[in-house]
């Protein structure tokens, strides 16, 4: 009996074993058939998702009020949450075919869901799309069809405590006709003359911020068909200036550099009032104002008019995108039409999602900027005439490559590669992580 | 003359010499675990410190004396969200009063029926229990995840405190198992032959006899889920249904304003009850790991 039998198992516990697989059939099939969604009669019942802060969330939910009293018949069921939880949050429940009908994408991601299919192409829904300038609406498109749309638009600028310059006994350069060298020579003359660290080098290992730089000589970070778009001469010319000015002692020791990045914006030099300036997007700078307590200038990236042609573009602030699976595709795009046009809309959000991509209502709503969204505007406002054609859509797999940057960057600044080995792990890595190699 | 008295005073001096090295030996000892404990709590210390702080001091000012009390920090907080923080903090009791009940009868039956009955295939599902523990959460998290929506369970409590009722914390159960294969096997017999099935045994003779690792079993419970984010935050999109972790994360934006004041002044509120619960079952708890041999 026993060796008949060496697992021990009798045969009426694999008989239960067999009941409960076979109750457990149906809902694995179950699994299978619910993706159908996505029909133009609704149900009215839209979901609702965005990251953001308790500011945010509080006039967002003011925005779904108004949006319900005009569209009877529509519920929605908002769902705030914080970016990086954000990120988990949606995996999850795309994976899990429950995706929310609207949600905020960001550049990084916005291909990925796409090319997973997760994303409606928005020309499906009725939205004007009128007030848009079409290099806008462009940085939502990918194969001709459009997956997210522009909330509103940032740049770089270079962020100054103005209080510490007038400390170190400088004063503040002509920002137009600035070149690199200058902004080396007034950073070390900075961190030289005053108490404060004349830039605390955390942006030297933003992709973005290096892809100004390679414009400014007539290249670019990527090409148009995906691929690197710069010489390694532009990017050893990039690190070694980053050498010279931690040689010079313009920027902070390479141990403080890789803390100040870690600490994330709020624990940076410059918000803590230890350093003197930094490069930051423009919709950073309210952040910033509020942690130091005191009010920041903006100065352009140096480099615009001595290059080749100015670098510096507009950066879509986040999307609005629809999911495939959209249980009311008519009241998803009201919804999506409202948050981008209505003047209801925009007179809560401002320019906290990026100064409006509509420009008539990023027109309309000038006036009533808060002062540190009116900084942003005005330094848009100025730098607008000269812009060039913005860059293209990063490459799918571009989202890996901030890290490999980091991770390059952090190696020079230890001096455990040198300027070319930078360059050349630098190309390596992003070429694999982009499929370019 | 000397000869005499030298050795009298010899002994008191090395007794003084011994008591001043214990004093000493003490002093040190007692300088170390101050010096441990308060780097041990010093961030907490700079949490309820800053939570008093004006933003723009919170990183300015490494010092733990904030130059004015911004009390408001907590005012603002627990009305900043789009609900007040209560609902937050009710909505987490709801789910830890579930899981401590399912987890409390469903993990305590389970262990019964590991350590005291005979059933075919028992070590080989023992192991299979234990071998729960070692799965990570992101294999199992998308499998669960659809199969709670094809149950209409997402933005519901259901799939945080079902599980708990079907024993699926093997840790307890573990826990437990060791527990009560410390009871002595006589007691069993002795109420057997008393006339109690294993019902009666279970509930009688037992579950009393439990009570550590029952209380351990609870406060852990209370702990976990409490500050559990993964999960809370998968299943409870709804605004109207978030529990306190996700309430915490709503104060954050890495690249915009973060009300750094009202986070930390929420998150003193938020250790509250886990303080207190810690508190009043901090005499079990130790009895209770002690007596499982889990060290």
């Amino acid at each position: 009996m026993q060796s008949s039998n060496p697992s021990g198992v009798s045969r009426r516990t694999l008989a239960k074993a067999g009941l409960l697989g076979a109750a457990a059939s149906p809902l694995l099939a179950a699994c299978g058939n619910d993706s159908g969604g996505g029909g133009d009669e609704g149900d009215g019942e839209l979901d609702f998702w965005w990251w953001g802060s308790d500011p945010r969330h509080e006039y967002t939910q003011q925005i779904i009020d108004a949006f319900l009293a005009k569209n009877e018949g529509v519920t929605i069921k908002p769902s705030p949450n914080e970016f990086d939880a954000y990120w988990d949050a949606l995996n999850v429940s795309v994976s899990g075919n429950n995706a929310p009908d609207v949600l905020q994408q960001d550049e990084r991601y916005l291909r990925d869901y796409a090319d997973k299919n997760a994303l409606l192409p928005l020309e499906e829904l009725d939205i004007d799309l009128s007030n848009i300038e079409d290099g806008t609406i462009k940085t939502g498109q990918f194969d001709g069809k459009t997956y997210g749309i522009p909330t509103g638009v940032n740049s770089f600028a270079l962020l100054v405590n103005p209080a510490l310059v007038e400390a170190a006994g400088l004063t503040l350069p002509d920002d137009t006709a600035w070149s690199w060298a200058d902004y080396a020579q007034f950073v070390t003359d900075l961190s030289n003359q005053g108490d404060a660290i004349g830039n605390s080098a955390i942006s030297f290992s933003n992709e973005s911020l290096f892809n100004v730089f390679a414009r400014q000589k007539g290249e670019s970070l990527y090409t148009d068909d995906g691929k690197l778009g710069f010489t390694e001469a532009t990017m050893n010319e990039w690190w070694q200036m980053v050498i010279d000015l931690r040689d010079a002692g313009a920027i902070p020791a390479a141990s403080q550099i890789v803390e100040a990045f870690a600490a994330g914006q709020d624990q940076a030099p410059l918000a803590t009032g230890t350093g003197v300036t930094e490069f930051y997007w423009t919709n950073q700078i309210g952040a910033i104002q509020s942690v130091l307590g005191s009010d920041l200038v903006l100065l352009r990236v140096p480099g615009e008019s001595t290059g080749a042609q100015p670098g510096l573009y507009l950066k879509s602030a986040m999307y609005w995108s629809v999911s495939r699976t959209v249980s009311d595709k008519a009241a998803a795009g009201k919804l999506v039409d409202f948050l981008l046009n209505s003047d209801e809309s925009l007179d809560l959000m401002l320019g906290d999602r990026g100064l409006p991509s509509n420009t008539a209502q990023r027109e309309r709503i000038l006036p009533q900027l808060p002062a540190d969204q009116k900084l942003g505007a005005d330094y848009i406002a100025a730098i607008t005439p000269t812009l060039a054609d913005a860059p293209p859509v990063p490459p799918i797999g571009s989202g890996g490559v901030a890290d490999i940057m980091l991770g390059v960057f952090e190696t020079l600044i230890f001096d455990d590669t040198t300027v070319e080995e930078t360059t050349a792990a630098f190309i390596e890595q992003a070429n694999t992580a982009i499929g370019a190699a | 003359m000397t000869e005499t008295g030298a050795p009298a005073p010899a002994p008191t001096r090395r007794r003084a010499e011994r008591g001043a090295a214990t004093g000493l030996k003490r002093f040190v000892f007692h300088l170390l675990l101050t010096v441990s404990a308060m780097v041990m709590i010093y961030p907490l210390l700079w949490m309820l410190s800053a939570s008093f702080k004006p933003i723009d001091e919170i990183f300015a000012d490494p010092g733990l004396i904030p130059s004015t009390w911004e009390w408001s920090n907590y005012a603002e907080g627990w009305n900043a969200l789009p609900h007040p923080f209560e609902k937050y903090i009710w909505n987490s009791m709801l789910i830890v009063a579930g899981s401590i009940v399912g987890n409390l009868v469903s993990c305590s039956m389970a262990a019964y029926a590991f350590a005291r009955l005979r059933f075919p295939m028992r070590g080989m599902l023992f192991a299979v229990m234990l071998g729960t523990i070692m799965l990570p959460i992101h294999v199992v998290i998308i499998p669960q995840y659809i199969l709670f929506n094809n149950l209409g369970w997402v933005d519901t409590f259901w799939p945080l405190i079902v599980p708990k009722l079907l024993a699926t914390d093997a840790f307890f159960v573990f826990l437990m198992v060791q527990f009560i294969r410390g009871l002595p096997r006589e007691l069993d017999e002795a109420a057997s032959i008393d006339g109690c099935g294993y019902w009666g045994t279970y509930l009688r003779i037992i579950m009393p006899l439990c009570m550590p690792a029952l209380a351990t079993t609870a406060i852990f419970t209370f702990i976990w889920t409490w500050n559990d984010f993964y999960s809370q935050l998968i299943y409870l999109r709804d605004v109207d249904l978030q529990t306190v972790p996700l309430a915490l994360r709503l104060f954050m934006d890495s690249t915009g304003t973060t009300n750094w004041g009202a986070l930390f002044a929420m998150s003193i509120v938020a250790l509250g009850p886990i303080f207190g619960f810690f508190l009043a079952g901090q005499r079990y708890l130790v009895r209770g790991i002690a007596t499982t041999g889990i060290k």
